[in-house]
């Protein structure tokens, strides 16, 4: 064997050399992701940012604030007496929520971080150097968001440490833990927020679906008579009131997607048909032999139901009872009777068919407030305010009422201040009318607490572990472990 | 020259003795040589003569000095001139020079009456081995065999031949009255001088001082298997492998040294050929609710062209793969071609049923449970007995959901899981083709592995080729390169435990109404129960069509340049290209295909890695006895991860799948990702043996890491080791008890940096879109979060092992104990649940893992009849030392507990009536209570306790291999202990958690028949109603202990004259079954693959195979 030579180990030394030449520094290279020293650069970065935060609402489209378990509407409904439920969620259903479902902790799960993501881009937008009119429009909608987000956390399980300032949200440690703060402050910092982003959000948006004044005085309104705030309420309800809203003619046409958009919906989370972007409404309440009026070829769950006691409760002659079907088509071509068949209740066909739908995701808009509820909450306030019932009570209570009668004002129908001799019984009939016109709109649990109504409806439909603990849901165990400061709510 | 002397032995060790060279019989040679090593003349004579070579280098002295003189002479004189003095004799035949040991064969004086003996010796194949010594015991008798493997000598009837070969075992021979002895030898696989293959290396196993196992692919059952980690559990100590998925190509958690990493990984480096290969699976998800299940990464690997695989256990040895070594290294060498021509091919056919299947309600009794269910509804709802103190009598009239004669019509309904499964077949059919020279060497193979999988649509398919070529370009420079490629198709059964309308196909079945029947109606769609609308039909499962094409194409190629006799120089560049593509259709007649109007998707992802290395090598011996060896290194690799997907949804027609996304009319979604890391490593080892005796080794390794913040870009990671063959000693020599003795320490370092990405902040649009206007307004938000302090992940490893043999090497083995601790532990630290992300990497903390594993080889019987068994024993324990202060743990939790920890509740028995439980006040009687262990008076997760391990404490197997005459039998026994298992199937499908669900038509197991009951108080399995304290911890923990008769093989050898002449060199024949039979306490499906309640069932394979050899 030859002994190699000189020249041959020159060449391989620069071959070793060479291949070594590709370490470079060490950097790393993800392509498809953006450093922070790229954004929040330009008016463009701040729209994306924010977009990220109004997608919480829908999130994959089983999210918070649409319909599935987990969701505000759920939460809200549970036990209301117009809204249950087929699939075996018997302990949700019957208030027993010491258990760990994701009912009771999924909003809660999603919406404090939420909250702190929704923080952290109001901060960063604010240390952005982009110009200033477009920064305050970007974090006049941000602090909508959050406000939405916190107002909700707080009506569902009390008062949480949201996380609102900026070193908290930019620099998380797992030795934050806070306590709870006391009732005054949330309900005192949401308020606040409302009213201050309600100052600088317009009236209408060019692009649909973003926050508006509107939105966030809704918001607000709810906030204060979830506080007995009545006053403050009574306010803010006539404010909105002067925002050009209308009520449609027709209650049908309120939900119904060739009429999306409509002067009645104060604020929406925009859907399409689409995987992800679209509304589960259908899903949730048909059973899978249901045929479509229009063709769609639904995936049909078999879940909801509208209880006949509720279904029986309406006037006779209310067209808003319409929605609500005892009776289907099947795709055999019968008619089937869900009374007759034994089943708990009717289909709740409040939104109307959408063509576009290939079966799964709806492209109804989602709607989160209308004017009519507005109405009824002025009326609800006034009543309060007030020491008797008073013709401006009936009139704005006929005023939502009046599209759901033929020949209203010369019917029964049409209310008369004489029957009203006292408040409670005023008050009585306002959440009666709020049931009828907003039932499965996801606000029928607050109605209830704040008429102190809400357990006794829940034992009269048959929840059998009601107790003073369900006034709110719990927090859930992940939260607790992993901050004692963090007390639970009472009962659990 | 000798070149290294790893080489030589590589060559002495391969005692192919064919070498073809061309027929020309110059019998004539010309030698001059004036004091120069014996090889060199002996490559004189091959030159001139065009005779082969055949010899064992262990007779052989190819470095004597020798000298010659000779012009146009006989060989024979050539020859003998040349062995003059030695004890080396020679004989030629057909083309070939065999050196064989010459041995006085002296006349006896003594008395006795000797006869003619004369004999045949072979190896277990029946080949003739050429040059075995055999020797009369006692005597200085003997003679050698010749080329026919043939001898005679003359002995007495009371005499005993000793006969023996290198790489042989020995055997011994009374004579008695027999005059012709047939004689086979046992390879002894255990041989010290076997070569291994070690980090950037080989070694001569007697050199090694580092805890490594090697595994020659013969003692894996691979007939059935579609990839290698299937086969290695309980065939080499210190080597776990855990559950997994029972699917065609399933994968399984392989874990050398047990698992105390924690967020990490615990997967071994897999190093084929040289290349390490990152095992990042690239599986695609299909955006659907459907799991394609978790299949192995080496599926692309064909079993059959493994040479053979080294587990590197201790930092020793898996130190100088510094920082991905912490969790040990499986070295995987192909087999090369060698000298001759060779054909080697096998084919197998096999037939799978299902071990194990679950016995659900027939139809008729489904019906007859929901009424039993329902009654007690009834007694509930009145508080009658046993729920409360009402007499039945007064109780309005219970109403039967389902009258006598409904269940009588309903029969046994419909079996849906016997409709989604079916027989199992696998076909195989191997070819490999080796030819070589001196010069040239090519191996050449070919496989195509084909399974129908137990579960209906599921299967595996693969394709794979592999072409290694050597070749020697001058006296200095070799050329190498291993290719392969492989193409698997994998059809995907939709799998999974998800609930509701996450039901994969298995779920699915055993939840259906068995009261529906499976027919499709007139859309084409099968019939669904309304009240189980959330779930599709499970034969509807059977539309979907949904593939998973995975190619793989590894190269690697080395330059070894030998710069001086004792050093040299390889270079290596390697490329590893993984694409898989999975492609997804939901047509309209399955319910999410429905919801859609047909769902297509294309997911394409793929993994490239490249791979330089420069490694230089010095061999020295220095004196006698001083034997010094040393690597150094430099390997850079590149890991990039790119991929797309796309699809879309509305589809006017099902013909077209996924082969046109532009018919679909919803809106398309598009997406792709791209990620680059590197690494960076130097490398070294110095090995210096003193004596033969003392062996010394230090290793280290630098790496560089693009993943961790500037002050912690490198890591170095350092091991030692000495081991002392006890032996070698002097004092050792007169013993014949331990033929082998060596003690064996090491220490060292080696890291962890596997972190998926990296430690720093980024943005991405992860889909997190809004409409807005009316048109999508893409959302940006922030995905991880930074931690510039992050650091690698070290363990310090210290290992003791004893490698020892008795009796001749009859009993052979090793023990080894560990103990090994991590610091710095790598994982996400889980911030609070109201941060903005729930984790950021950081450093957590320091584990502990111990173990002792235990090898034993024993040749019990020799013979005709031949019995040896292998045994293997391991042993681990992981646990927590320390955890960063700020790491949250759950209140059950205890700081120092073990790694695997599983909490649970203790069950304390059914409630019965009239029982008052004050710590659960919902309790109703007929669920079970639970023991208030932190006496506070209520049931909450303080009361879960520490109950055991979800790792077995031990797993053992046991080989025994027998042989007679043509015949071959094996059997393989495998064990796991102390594992603590869940039957998810029991849990969901028994009484559980509830059985509400049948009122719906939901199936459950015949077992609920037997629960808790108005009609059966003295039942022990929960009434089925839901237990509102049970949900965050569970009590249904069992112990998952099992021995299993994992394999037995039957062979048959054909031998004779049919295969002698037709150019067979083997032929076998043989029958496999695997999973025969698993004896355990284990309640649900399988203590081992039952991973949730609708796992993949484990499978009985029946195998029939032939294996050829040709030449």
């Amino acid at each position: 064997m030859k002994i190699i030579n000189f020249k041959q180990l020159i060449i391989l030394l620069s071959i070793v050399f060479l291949i070594s030449s590709c370490e470079g520094n060490l950097e790393p290279k993800i392509f498809d992701r953006v450093a922070p020293s790229n954004f929040y650069k330009t008016p463009d970065d701040l729209k994306a940012a924010t977009s990220s935060i109004y997608w919480e609402f829908k999130q994959t489209g089983w999210g918070p604030y649409m319909v599935s378990d987990g969701s505000r509407f759920i939460m809200n409904e549970v036990a209301t007496g117009e809204w249950t439920c087929k699939w075996s969620w018997d302990a949700f259903l019957n208030l027993n929520w010491i258990i760990g479902e994701r009912m009771a902790y999924g909003f809660y799960g999603s919406m404090m971080t939420a909250t702190t993501k929704a923080t952290y881009v109001i901060e960063k937008i604010k240390e952005s150097t982009v110009e200033e009119s477009i920064k305050s429009k970007y974090i006049a909608e941000l602090r909508c968001l959050r406000g939405y987000f916190a107002a909700d956390l707080y009506m569902l399980y009390g008062p949480l440490p949201i996380i609102v300032t900026r070193d908290e949200a930019f620099y998380p440690t797992s030795t934050y833990k806070p306590s709870r703060p006391t009732k005054e402050w949330m309900a005192s910092y949401v308020e606040s927020e409302l009213n201050e982003c309600s100052k600088i959000l317009p009236i209408t948006q060019t692009d649909w679906g973003r926050c508006t004044k509107g939105a966030a005085l809704a918001k607000l309104l709810k906030l204060y008579l979830y506080e007995n705030k009545w006053q403050q309420a009574d306010s803010v309800a006539s404010v909105i009131m002067t925002l050009g809203y209308q009520l449609q003619s027709n209650y049908a046409s309120i939900f119904t997607v060739n009429n999306e958009q409509n002067s009645e919906i104060i604020f929406a989370v925009p859907c399409e048909p689409k995987d992800q972007f679209g509304l589960l409404w259908f899903d949730n309440a048909l059973p899978p032999d249901f045929k479509s009026s229009i063709g769609v070829n639904y995936t049909a769950w078999n879940g909801w139901r509208v209880p006949w006691a509720f279904y029986d409760s309406f006037e006779s002659g209310d067209k808003r009872k319409n929605l609500i079907f005892q009776t289907y088509p099947s795709k055999t071509g019968q008619t089937v009777n869900l009374r007759t068949a034994g089943d708990v209740g009717g289909l709740a066909m409040k939104y109307g068919e959408d063509p576009n739908n290939p079966g799964q995701w709806t492209g109804n808009d989602y709607i989160q407030f209308r004017y009519a509820d507005v109405l009824l909450c002025k009326a609800e306030a006034l009543n309060e305010i007030n020491a008797a019932p008073t013709q401006e009570i009936i009139d704005l209570l006929n005023q939502v009422r009046f599209r759901a009668f033929d020949n209203f004002d010369a019917s029964n129908h049409k209310l008369k201040l004489s029957a009203f001799t006292t408040k409670e019984m005023m008050r009585d009939q306002i959440l009666k009318d709020r049931g009828w016109e907003l039932w499965c709109e996801g606000v029928r649990r607050e109605d209830l607490l704040r008429h102190g109504k809400y357990l006794d409806v829940a034992t009269s439909v048959g929840a059998t572990f009601v107790s003073d603990k369900n006034l709110l849901y719990p927090i859930p165990s992940f939260a607790l472990n992993e901050n004692p400061n963090l007390l639970q709510n009472p009962g659990y | 020259m000798k070149k290294t002397r790893f080489i030589s032995k590589i060559i002495l060790l391969s005692i192919f003795l064919t070498v073809f060279t061309f027929n020309v019989a110059a019998q004539k040679v010309t030698l001059s040589f004036q004091n120069v090593p014996f090889e060199k003349v002996l490559s004189a004579i091959k030159k001139q003569t065009g005779l082969s070579l055949v010899f064992s280098d262990q007779l052989v002295d190819v470095n004597r000095i020798v000298s010659i003189n000779l012009k146009a002479g006989e060989i024979e004189d050539a020859l003998k001139q040349l062995l003059l003095g030695t004890n080396i004799g020679f004989e030629i035949k057909s083309n070939k020079l065999y050196f064989i040991e010459k041995i006085a064969n002296q006349k006896s004086d003594t008395p006795q009456k000797s006869k003619n003996i004369s004999g045949l010796v072979t190896d277990e194949k029946g080949d003739p081995i050429i040059g075995a010594s055999v020797m009369i015991k006692g005597e200085k008798i003997g003679t050698v065999t010749s080329v026919n493997g043939n001898f005679s000598l003359e002995a007495t009837a009371q005499s005993t031949l000793v006969i023996s070969y290198i790489g042989y075992q020995f055997k011994e021979v009374k004579v008695n009255n027999q005059t012709s002895l047939s004689i086979i030898l046992t390879e002894n696989n255990k041989a010290l001088d076997e070569v291994i293959v070690v980090g950037y290396g080989t070694m001569k196993k007697s050199d090694i001082n580092a805890a490594i196992v090697s595994i020659k692919p013969e003692d894996l059952q691979m007939n059935s298997a579609s990839s290698l980690t299937q086969t290695l559990s309980g065939k080499a100590a210190g080597l776990t492998v855990l559950g997994g998925s029972a699917q065609p190509g399933g994968g399984q958690q392989v874990l050398i040294r047990g698992a105390a990493s924690v967020g990490a990984g615990n997967d071994p480096l897999y190093v084929l050929d040289g290349f390490p290969v990152s095992n990042a699976n690239i599986d695609p998800g299909s955006g659907t609710r459907y799991s394609q299940g978790d299949r192995n990464f080496l599926n692309t690997l064909n079993p059959n062209d493994i040479a053979s695989i080294e587990i590197l256990k201790d930092a020793s040895a898996t130190a100088i793969y510094g920082a991905r070594g912490c969790n040990g290294v499986i070295l995987i060498t192909t087999k090369r071609g060698s000298n001759g021509f060779k054909v080697d091919y096998s084919g197998n056919y096999s037939v799978q049923t299902i071990a194990k299947r679950p016995l659900m309600l027939t139809a008729s009794e489904q019906m007859t449970e929901t009424n039993n269910y329902m009654y007690e509804e009834y007694l509930m709802r009145y508080k009658a007995y046993p729920y409360g103190t009402r007499d039945v009598s007064t109780l309005p009239t219970f109403k039967q959901k389902y009258t006598l004669d409904q269940i009588a019509a309903a029969g046994t309904g419909t079996d849906w899981y016997g409709l989604i499964t079916q027989l199992g077949l696998i076909n195989q059919q191997n070819i490999s083709i080796s030819k070589g020279s001196e010069d040239t060497k090519v191996l050449f193979s070919m496989n195509y592995f084909d399974q129908q999988g137990v579960i209906k649509s599921s299967g595996l398919k693969r394709y794979s080729g592999r072409l290694n070529v050597d070749q020697k370009l001058t006296p200095w420079l070799d050329f190498s390169i291993s290719l392969s490629g492989s193409v698997v198709d994998n059809t995907n059964a939709a799998l999974g435990g998800g609930e509701n309308e996450n039901s994969g196909i298995i779920q699915s079945a055993l939840q259906y109404s068995p009261g529906i029947q499976a027919i499709r109606d007139d859309n084409g769609e099968y019939l669904l129960n309304p009240s189980q609308a959330l779930i599709p039909n499970p034969l509807s499962f059977l539309d979907i069509t949904d593939n998973t094409n995975e190619k793989r194409w590894l190269t690697n190629a080395f330059f070894n340049i030998h710069l001086n006799k004792y050093a040299s120089l390889k270079l290596t560049a390697g490329m590893d290209d993984d694409k898989a593509s999975r492609n997804l259709y939901l047509p309209k007649t399955f319910m999410y295909g429905k919801g859609q109007n047909g769902v297509a998707s294309i997911v394409d992802n793929s993994k490239t890695d490249y791979l330089t290395e420069a490694t230089f090598s010095y061999i020295r011996d220095i004196a006698k006895d001083h034997h010094f060896s040393a690597v150094l290194g430099y390997s850079f690799q590149q890991f990039n991860i790119l991929g797309n997907s796309a699809n879309t949804y509305d589809f006017f027609t099902d013909a077209f799948l996924y082969n046109k996304l532009s018919a679909g009319a919803g809106t398309p979604n598009v997406d792709s990702w791209h990620s680059q890391s590197v690494m960076a490593s130097y490398f070294g080892r110095v090995q210096y043996s003193l004596l033969d005796r003392y062996l010394f080794t230090i290793t280290g390794r630098a790496d560089g890491s693009d993943k961790f913040g500037k002050n912690h870009k490198y890591g170095f990671f350092p091991s030692g080791a000495f081991a002392w063959r006890v032996t070698q000693e002097p004092f050792m020599q007169e013993q014949k008890t331990v033929s082998d003795l060596k003690l064996r320490l090491s220490l060292g370092q080696t890291g962890n940096s596997n972190i998926g990405n990296n430690a720093y902040e980024y943005y991405a649009a992860d889909g997190h879109n809004y409409y807005l206007g009316g048109v999508p307004s893409v959302g940006v938000g922030l995905i991880q979060l930074a931690n510039p302090d992050l650091k690698w992940e070290t363990t310090s490893e210290a290992n003791f092992g004893i490698d020892f043999g008795f009796f001749k090497n009859r009993i052979s083995g090793s023990v080894e104990l560990f103990y090994k601790q991590i610091n710095d532990l790598l994982s996400s630290m889980p911030l609070m649940s109201n941060s903005i992300l729930s984790s950021v990497p950081a450093n957590i903390g320091k584990t502990e893992s111990k173990g002792l594993e235990v090898s034993l080889a024993t040749r019990n019987l020799t013979g005709p009849f031949v019995w040896n068994s292998n045994f293997t024993l391991t042993s681990y324990r992981d646990k927590w030392l320390e955890r960063n202060p700020n790491y949250i743990l759950q209140p059950f939790e205890k700081a120092g507990a073990p790694i695997n920890a599983v909490y649970g509740f203790i069950a304390e028995g059914l409630m019965q009536p009239g029982e008052v439980v004050s710590t659960m006040p919902q309790l109703i009687p007929g669920q079970m209570k639970i023991k208030d262990v932190s006496e506070d008076g209520k049931i909450d997760n303080k009361d879960m306790v520490l109950l055991g391990v979800n790792a077995p404490k031990f797993t053992m197997g046991l080989n025994n291999s027998f042989m007679y005459k043509n015949f071959d039998l094996s059997f393989f026994l495998y064990s796991s202990l102390g594992r603590l298992g869940w039957s998810h199937m029991n849990f969901k499908y028994g009484t559980g958690v509830e059985i509400l669900g049948i009122k719906n038509g939901n199936n459950f197991l015949a077992d609920i028949q037997n629960r808790w009951s108005s009609n059966n108080m003295t039942s022990t399995m929960p009434s089925g109603f839901r237990n509102p304290y049970l949900l965050d911890g569970q009590y249904a923990h069992e112990d998952a202990s099992y021995l299993r008769l994992k394999n037995i093989t039957l062979g048959y050898n054909f031998k004779g004259k049919l295969i002698k002449t037709n150019h067979i060199n083997n032929c076998r024949l043989y029958v496999d079954v695997q999973n025969v039979l698993t004896l355990t306490k284990f309640s649900g499906l399988d203590p081992e693959v039952e991973n949730n309640s609708a796992s993949y069932p484990l499978q009985r394979t029946f195998t029939v195979g032939l294996n050829l050899t040709l030449n």
